[in-house]
């Protein structure tokens, strides 16, 4: 079992058809020449991403399932000149590397998963496999248009990031990782996704997962 | 120069891209992955992705069961008879530096006997029109750390596979580094300080010990000239190499082609030279030429990618070490 201890939950959203106004609002929080080119999950992510420090030799875990929709839906309109600006921010994963290159924020370790039925899962047991003593769990997604129709983005916008260290002291929860576990419990959430734990996590609910041939990840909370 | 393997880059239904993947996958080693013991980490920086434009200009819903990475993992695992239990990582080219890192983690923490990390990158429109439009790919062929006035890259089609293990095997990996610059999205720190503390850790993790580095040479000019300063300073003794002139850059795939073209170079002795550079090098440590691998005790494998991001390895035989 490796445990770690969550010190912070920073939320932002959901936001369904999310109002211009908000995220020009989440422009101000950085230069106004990175802002104009940063898309709206970046911006959903700096925004859920104010006040936290995170420091050069901190672990930085990242998923998303759908990732940058609205810019993927803009470079495809760009053929067949595509373009530059938008094929760049389309690449995974984009959407927090805006924020940290905006921030001029150095990382030694940045991992950042994709995929649907585990890809929560798989970045709690990152943060619970490194090295790292301070680990930041981030995910987002932002809504598309006629990519969200097809089933392909997200259906809301949201943001989340859970703080995570090796030390107990003044921990508000901890995360679990049993890589031993090889069934799952009647309890087990057998898929997690980003909104799944959005909305956990939000609502500071145990949740356990299990994966086969990745174990139980458990998330408590300290009252 | 896009440099596909295969004779059109344009999306086919079925995807051919996974029909190819099926002379890889018959040499992978007849495991339950995906089942307790053996996960699986799938890594690329493209999936399939190339169906999306497809799906865009031709309206075939069928496209999108192939156009992302959780669908396009799906597919391949059920394709290969594998559990769908993966953990997916992409970081552009980097993707599957990275997933090696993270398998590392899984088999050390006791969460498996093997783990299969696998990795996967095709050509498409989508990918080849974005780097034209960055102006990075011309229509010469790259000559990774040649020093000339302009830079080109070729794009290539790649997969790769590699089973990490706790018990000994002829080849070991170790000293796994990442690192971020997090300057810019499509380029580094322009004094070359980012390579640098990259490289440094690795080296200063391995000490005085006789190595040749496979970097990751695109053939691009100004990350290309900084990569190789920076091996020279920080690994003087070490003779550089890339194999992108030959083989193409394989994207997100990149650093698992390239382990497995490292061992290969090991068993055979002979390590290949930068193919595609003629003339002046950024720096005397690039070799042109191939070079026997008797006198060195392993190679630092790294790769780039958008956003400042290094990934570093240290690649032993143990036949010649231990």
């Amino acid at each position: 079992m490796i445990t770690r201890y969550i010190h912070s939950i920073q939320t932002t959203g959901p936001f369904e058809n999310i109002d211009p106004a908000l995220v020009k609002e989440f422009k101000s929080g950085f230069p106004p020449l990175a802002a104009r080119r940063m898309t709206r999950l970046a911006l959903l992510i700096g925004k859920c991403l104010d006040g936290i420090s995170i420091l050069p030799d901190d672990s930085v875990i990242y998923a998303t399932t759908f990732s940058e929709t609205m810019c993927l839906e803009a470079y495809l309109d760009s053929f067949p000149n595509p373009s530059p600006l938008m094929f760049q921010n389309s690449i995974h994963p984009s959407g927090l590397e805006q924020v940290l290159i905006a921030r001029q924020q150095p990382v030694s370790e940045f991992l950042p998963f994709a995929g649907r039925r585990h890809v929560m899962h798989a970045a709690l047991i990152a943060a619970c496999t490194t090295d790292k003593a301070r680990q930041w769990v981030i995910a987002s997604e932002e809504q598309g248009t006629w990519l969200t129709e097809k089933g392909c983005g997200s259906p809301t916008d949201f943001a989340f990031c859970i703080g995570t260290s090796d030390s107990p002291e003044q921990a508000i929860g901890k995360i679990t990782w049993d890589p031993e576990a090889s069934d799952a419990s009647p309890d087990d959430l057998l898929a997690i996704s980003t909104f799944t734990l959005f909305q956990h996590a939000s609502a500071r609910h145990k949740v356990a997962s299990y994966c086969d041939s990745l174990g139980r990840v458990l998330i408590e909370w300290i009252a | 120069m896009p440099l596909s393997t295969f004779e059109s880059i344009e999306a086919t239904l079925p995807p051919k891209w996974l029909t190819r993947l099926e002379s890889l996958v018959a040499h992978i080693p007849a495991r339950p992955w995906g089942s307790p013991g053996y996960p699986l980490v799938i890594t690329s920086s493209n999936f399939g992705i190339g169906h999306i434009l497809a799906y865009h200009d031709s309206k075939v819903d069928e496209h999108l069961e192939y156009a992302q990475a959780h669908t396009s993992v799906e597919k391949i695992c059920k394709h290969f008879g594998w559990r769908h239990s993966a953990s997916i990582l992409s970081h552009a080219c980097v993707s599957a530096d990275v997933g090696m890192l993270h398998a590392s983690r899984l088999l050390h923490k006791g969460a498996a006997r093997e783990v299969l990390v696998f990795s996967f990158d095709f050509l498409s429109p989508f990918v080849t029109g974005g780097f034209h439009s960055l102006k990075i790919l011309n229509s010469a062929y790259p000559a990774p750390y040649a020093n000339q006035e302009n830079g080109s890259i070729g794009l290539g089609d790649g997969a790769a596979f590699v089973v990490f293990s706790k018990e000994t095997a002829r080849f070991r990996i170790s000293h796994q580094n990442l690192a971020n610059e997090m300057f810019h999205m499509t380029s580094n720190q322009p004094d070359g300080a980012g390579f640098r503390n990259a490289l440094s850790r690795i080296a200063s993790d391995i000490g005085p010990t006789r190595i040749w580095v496979k970097g990751h040479g695109t053939g691009t000019l100004d990350a290309g000239k900084l990569e190789a300063q920076a091996v020279a300073a920080v690994l003087p003794e070490a003779p550089l190499v890339s194999w992108k002139g030959g083989i193409g850059h394989t994207l997100g795939s990149c650093g698992l082609v390239e382990i497995n073209i490292a061992m290969e170079a090991m068993i055979h002795g002979q390590v290949p030279g930068t193919v595609g550079t003629t003339g002046p090098t950024w720096d005397p440590n690039v070799r042109t030429q191939p070079f026997a691998t008797r006198e060195f005790h392993g190679a630092v494998l790294s790769s780039n990618a958008f956003g400042g991001a290094h990934a570093s390895s240290l690649l032993t035989d143990t036949s010649l070490v231990d």
